[in-house]
C-alpha cells in the first residue's frame, strides 16, 4: 500500500519526457542499484530460478555466478551502457537512427517490443503460481490476483512513469529483500544442508553437482548464458534504462557494477529454496510448484503476510520497469518512427500511458494459454535473445566499429532474430522435422546461433553495403 | 555431504551474504539520495544531459 501510495504521489514529479521516461537523469548510485535489482527480481524470477533448483540441483548455480560475472565485466569496463548513456538516448533503437537510419531504429523497435512482450508473457502465470500455493488459494483464484496485481501496476506506472518507478523499486527493493531472507532462514530451519546434499546425490547424481555433465546444460548452454548476459545487461531496455536514467556515465557504470555483485546471490537464493522443495518433496512434485508449495508450509504464519508483501513487491518493481520500457520503445520509437512528423512530448506520454495499458490488457490474456517450451528459464532467454542478438552487434558496431553502417545493421537484426523465431516456431513440431534442421529447435543451440548470425550480419552487410552512408562517422571514439 | 555439494553451498553462502549487506547498504544510501531526486533544489540544478556537449558528439 506504502508503495503505490509513493508510486501515484510521484506523477507530481513529472514536468517533461525525460523525466517521464529516465526521471530527468538524476538517479544516483544507490537508488540506481536499488531499482536495477527490484526490477531484476519478480515473482517469475523466484520461479523459473527455484524450478533449475528442482530439477537440476546444485548445478544451476553456475548460472547466477555467470550472470553476475557478465553484468559485473559490463559495469567495469562500461561496455556500451557508458557510451549509450554519454550520448544522452532515453531507448536503445534511439540510438539507431543517430547512428545508422530511422529504418534501422524502426526495425530495431519492432523486434525488441515483440521479443520484450513475448518475454513478459509468462510472468503473470508463475506470478500467480507462487502467490496462489503460498497463500493458499486455490487456481481460480489464480486470475484475479493476475488481473488485480496488473491493474495496480499499470495505474501507477501510467501516471508517474520512470519517476512512480523509481520511488516504488526502492520500497520494493527494501520488501522483497525482507521476504527473500525470511524465506532462506525458513527454508534452512526446515531443510538443513545435510539433506540437500543428499537429496540431490540420490536423485541427480554428479549431473546435480556438475553443470558440464548434467542434460540440461552443458558446455554450449553455459556459454550462451555468459554471452546472452552479457548482451542483455548492456542491451535490454529495462536493465539499459537504468543507465540512461543515471546522472553520468560514470554513475551508469558503477551502477552496473554493484548491481552484478549481487546476481549471484539474486540467482543462487532461489535456487537454494528448489534444491531444498528437492529435498522434501522428491523428484515427483509439480517442477513450478514445488518451491511455492515449500515456502507456504515453513514460513511460520506470523511471517507469512511479510513474505507475500515482498514476493508482491519483486513482482510489481518488475512489470512497472518493463511495461515503462516497452511502452517507450513502442511510442517514441514505433509511432514516432512511423509518424511523418516529429512528435510532441505531450504526445508521446499519452501515447506511452495507452500503450502501457494495452501491453497489461495483453498480458493477462497471453499469460493464461500460452505453453512455455521446455523450462521457463529457457523460454525467457530465447524470446529475448531475438532482440539482443541483433542488438547488441548494432549498438557495439555502431559504437565501435567506424565501417558499420545500416546494410550491417538491418542484417544483424535480422539475422539474430531468425534462430530464436524458428525455434519458438519449430519446437512444436520437433518430432516432424527432417534431421539438417533439426538442430535449430535445440533452444541451446538456437540461442547461441542467434549471436554468431548477428555478427556475421553486421559484417557481412557493412563490408557489402555501399561507404559513407554513417550518420555520425566522426563521433565513434565515444 | 559430497565434495561438490559442499562448494556449491560455499558459493551460495558468500554470494547471499554479498546479496544482503548491499541490500542494507543500498537501502541506507538509496533513502538519502530518493530523498534528493524528489528535493525540489535538486531538480532545478542542471544535470549531465542539459550540458550542451553532451549530445555534440552525436553532430
Amino acid at each position: 500500500v506504502l508503495s503505490i501510495g509513493a508510486g501515484l504521489r510521484a506523477r507530481r514529479y513529472v514536468e517533461d519526457l525525460p523525466d517521464y521516461l529516465v526521471a530527468g537523469r538524476r538517479v544516483q548510485t544507490s537508488l540506481g542499484v536499488a531499482t536495477f535489482v527490484a526490477s531484476e527480481i519478480g515473482t517469475v524470477t523466484f520461479v523459473y530460478l527455484a524450478e533449475l533448483g528442482y530439477v537440476a540441483g546444485f548445478a544451476c548455480f553456475a548460472i547466477g555466478a555467470l550472470q553476475a560475472l557478465a553484468y559485473t565485466l559490463v559495469g567495469r569496463t562500461g561496455f556500451i551502457v557508458a557510451g549509450l548513456r554519454r550520448h544522452g538516448v532515453m531507448t536503445i533503437p534511439e540510438f539507431y537512427e543517430r547512428r545508422y537510419t530511422r529504418g534501422v531504429r524502426l526495425l530495431g523497435a519492432l523486434l525488441l517490443f515483440a521479443a520484450g512482450v513475448l518475454n513478459m508473457g509468462i510472468f503473470l502465470k508463475f506470478d500467480g503460481i507462487l502467490l496462489s500455493e503460498v497463500m493458499g488459494f486455490g487456481s481460480g483464484a489464480v486470475a484475479w490476483i493476475m488481473a488485480l496485481m496488473l491493474a495496480i501496476v499499470v495505474t501507477y506506472t501510467v501516471l508517474g512513469g520512470m519517476f512512480s518507478v523509481v520511488v516504488t523499486d526502492f520500497l520494493q527493493f527494501v520488501m522483497l529483500s525482507i521476504g527473500m531472507l525470511i524465506a532462506t532462514a525458513a527454508v534452512f530451519a526446515h531443510v538443513g544442508p545435510q539433506a540437500m546434499s543428499e537429496a540431490v546425490a540420490r536423485h541427480l547424481g554428479d549431473a546435480g553437482v556438475n553443470p558440464l555433465v548434467n542434460e540440461r546444460f552443458g558446455g554450449t548452454f553455459l556459454v550462451w548464458v555468459l554471452v546472452s548476459n552479457a548482451a542483455s545487461a548492456a542491451i535490454w531496455q529495462p536493465a539499459a534504462s537504468k543507465a540512461l536514467a543515471a546522472d553520468s556515465p560514470d554513475t551508469a557504470r558503477r551502477i552496473y557494477m554493484v548491481t552484478g555483485l549481487t546476481f549471484a546471490g539474486r540467482a543462487m537464493i532461489p535456487m537454494l529454496w528448489g534444491v531444498a522443495a528437492l529435498a522434501a518433496f522428491g523428484p515427483g512434485a509439480s517442477t513450478t510448484a514445488a518451491m511455492p508449495r515449500l515456502l507456504g508450509q515453513v514460513v511460520p504464519s506470523g511471517a507469512i503476510g511479510l513474505l507475500v508483501a515482498g514476493m508482491l513487491a519483486a513482482s510489481m518493481s518488475t512489470y512497472s520497469a518493463y511495461l515503462l520500457a516497452w511502452s517507450s520503445v513502442f511510442a517514441r520509437d514505433i509511432v514516432g518512427g512511423l509518424s511523418p512528423d516529429a512528435l510532441s512530448e505531450r504526445t508521446t506520454i499519452r501515447i506511452t500511458r495507452w500503450t502501457t495499458g494495452a501491453i497489461g490488457l495483453f498480458l493477462l490474456v497471453f499469460g493464461l494459454w500460452y505453453r512455455i517450451p521446455d523450462t521457463a528459464y529457457q523460454y525467457l532467454f530465447i524470446t529475448g535473445a531475438m532482440y539482443t542478438a541483433g542488438a547488441i552487434t548494432c549498438v557495439a558496431a555502431g559504437l565501435y566499429w567506424r565501417r558499420a553502417n545500416a546494410t550491417g545493421a538491418y542484417a544483424a537484426l535480422i539475422c539474430g532474430a531468425a534462430a530464436p523465431a524458428g525455434f519458438l516456431l519449430l519446437e512444436r513440431v520437433r518430432g516432424q522435422l527432417p534431421g539438417w534442421i533439426a538442430f535449430v529447435a535445440d533452444v541451446n543451440v538456437a540461442g547461441l546461433l542467434s549471436f554468431g548470425l548477428a555478427v556475421a550480419g553486421i559484417v557481412a552487410g557493412s563490408l557489402v553495403g555501399a561507404s559513407g552512408r554513417d550518420k555520425i562517422a566522426g563521433s565513434m571514439s565515444a | 555431504m559430497t565434495t561438490g555439494a559442499l562448494i556449491w553451498l560455499a558459493a551460495f553462502g558468500l554470494s547471499a551474504v554479498v546479496f544482503f549487506a548491499i541490500g542494507a547498504c543500498v537501502t541506507v544510501r538509496g533513502a538519502r539520495e530518493l530523498r534528493e531526486l524528489l528535493s525540489p533544489a535538486r531538480r532545478m540544478a542542471p544535470t549531465f544531459a542539459s550540458r550542451p556537449d553532451s549530445r555534440e558528439k552525436l553532430r
